[in-house]
């Protein structure tokens, strides 16, 4: 058995408590059935002649006993089928990345558009006190594309606190690992500026947007300005990684999920070549900047890791923000790129 | 594979019956509120539930329900980063309430707690496996799909920096 070395020459403070052995985990799972049979005898013969494994074992069934006595499992099932629910969207309404009216206003023109929306909306509805603000988004699909169909999803999160100050996104790439850096400076508008540091390392992953045009597509360089309803398309390089997760944040600092169109894990992409994401975005009118970030990583990542990561970026603000906070550990070998817009209003 | 949504229901009710005082137990004692752990707790189980497949074909369905728990709950950490390190420092220093996985070690898992903030969050995810769970390295090498001498470097590492704390509260 592997334990820690001792700290301070004695009893390590911090050595996992099995002074018999048979560890804390071991004992859970004798109790939960999943030691093959041999292992399981050996352990409950142990248990039997050592008071310190019998205790423990006593204050594992005591927790369990306890937690069924004071928890009202079907309450606690309804709220889990709600958050699944909500979850699983019909896809069928278009719907924008953020919006220029508070959420609120949109929501009851986006439910008078789409009855089957509203339906799904009452039914999030009641989830919504659980779900802190967070405002867990609409799934959304658009039938008219660039290339195929489009699968949109707006992820929406309620205004928490007022973005006096906003966040330009850098990369650091010390050895080759890219670094999230944010940038937050006050503007009469409460806009940040447009990105002034570059996108991409050179022979890393990059992030290419075009815009669709009459007279076809348009490169998109970084800062380009953009109205409502413009479509818009991504090209990739992902240079050695298999996984690829693209989200948006607006003005508002909503964060929303575009490639995939909901908040599950990365898509699996062709680590060696350069190419087009399928589908495309139509912008909202959410006026103001709006930076998209794709993630490259070795294993799948989760929308509620790169969201959690991405809102504690945005909470902690310019200090924080010029202290390099990363975003992801070296050893993640999570790569960034990202591309920044500034959306207009129509004309 | 789908199912109804009875079956939903009865998939939810079995698994939070039988392994929602672990999941609590863990989002208690990483969050450190009961209103915060109750809804993270919800999260665990939704994601559970989105690989319900992939669950019931882990031979150890506890060791991956404390991963999902374990990595759930330091991603909400992780988005609350700036208050963290007080509010662990003031709960590692405040250890009157002992709840659930804290009756087996309170003092060493409050200990470890209070030493999360020091490093990555995969790092913290091995500590507590192995120092609050009581895995072995091997185990949390084939949950978290890492080598074991990657696992050996982190908790190294994560020794570093405790004994670094230890011996700074010390003098």
């Amino acid at each position: 058995m592997t334990r820690p070395e001792d700290l301070h020459g004695q009893r390590p403070a911090l050595e996992p408590d099995a002074p018999c052995g048979v560890r804390l985990h071991t004992l859970r799972r004798h109790l939960f059935e999943e030691l093959p049979p041999e292992e399981s005898k050996q352990v409950r013969v142990h248990v039997e002649g050592c008071s310190v494994c019998g205790r423990r074992i006593s204050e594992l069934r005591a927790q369990a006993e306890s937690f069924a006595a004071k928890v009202d499992i079907t309450v606690e099932s309804d709220a889990i089928l709600a958050r699944l629910d909500q979850q699983a969207f019909p896809n069928q309404a278009p719907t924008h990345v953020g919006a220029r009216a508070p959420a609120h206003t949109e929501t009851r023109a986006h439910q008078a558009a789409h009855p089957q929306a509203q339906a799904e909306d009452r039914g999030r509805g009641q989830d919504r006190g659980q779900d802190r603000g967070r405002g867990r988004g609409r799934a959304i699909v658009h039938g008219n594309t660039l290339v195929g169909g489009m699968i949109r999803y707006a992820h929406r999160l309620e205004s928490r606190i007022a973005l006096a100050a906003f966040v330009v996104i850098a990369l650091l790439v010390p050895v080759g690992v890219a670094y999230f850096r944010a940038h937050s400076e006050s503007t009469a508008s409460d806009y940040p500026p447009p990105l002034v540091l570059p996108n991409r390392m050179k022979g890393g992953p990059s992030l290419e947007m075009y815009v669709d045009r009459p007279q076809g597509p348009e490169a998109a360089p970084d800062g380009v300005r953009l109205r409502e309803g413009d479509r818009v398309q991504f090209r990739y390089k992902a240079a050695g990684h298999g996984y690829l997760f693209v989200v948006s944040i607006d003005a508002r600092g909503v964060i929303s999920p575009l490639y995939p169109d909901h908040p599950g894990t990365s898509l699996a992409i062709d680590a060696t070549r350069r190419k087009i994401l399928e589908g495309s975005v139509i912008l909202d009118g959410a006026i103001g900047p709006e930076r998209f970030l794709a993630f490259f990583s070795d294993q799948p990542l989760s929308f509620a890791v790169l969201e959690a990561r991405l809102e504690s970026i945005l909470r902690q603000g310019r200090k924080a923000i010029d202290a390099e906070a990363p975003l992801f550990s070296p050893d993640e070998n999570v790569d960034v790129a990202s591309i920044l817009i500034i959306k207009e209003p129509t004309k | 594979m789908s199912y109804s949504p009875s079956d939903r229901r009865t998939q939810i009710e079995q698994l939070y019956r039988t392994y929602g005082h672990v999941v609590m137990g863990r989002c208690i004692y990483l969050l450190r509120n009961d209103s915060e752990a109750q809804d993270a707790a919800q999260d665990v189980f939704v994601k559970v539930m989105n690989s319900y497949d992939r669950f019931r074909m882990e031979s150890s369905p506890i060791t991956w329900i404390l991963k999902i728990a374990t990595n759930h709950c330091l991603n909400v950490l992780a988005a609350r980063r700036a208050p963290w390190h007080a509010k662990y420092r003031r709960h590692a220093q405040n250890v009157e309430t002992q709840r659930l996985t804290e009756r087996i070690a309170p003092e060493r898992t409050s200990m470890i707690r209070a030493m999360l903030e020091k490093v990555d969050t995969e790092t913290q995810q091995i500590a507590i496996h192995y120092y609050v769970d009581e895995m072995t390295q091997s185990e949390i090498a084939t949950i978290l799909n890492r080598s074991l001498p990657t696992i050996r470097k982190r908790l190294a590492k994560f020794k570093r920096v405790a004994d670094r704390e230890l011996s700074h509260d010390a003098s």
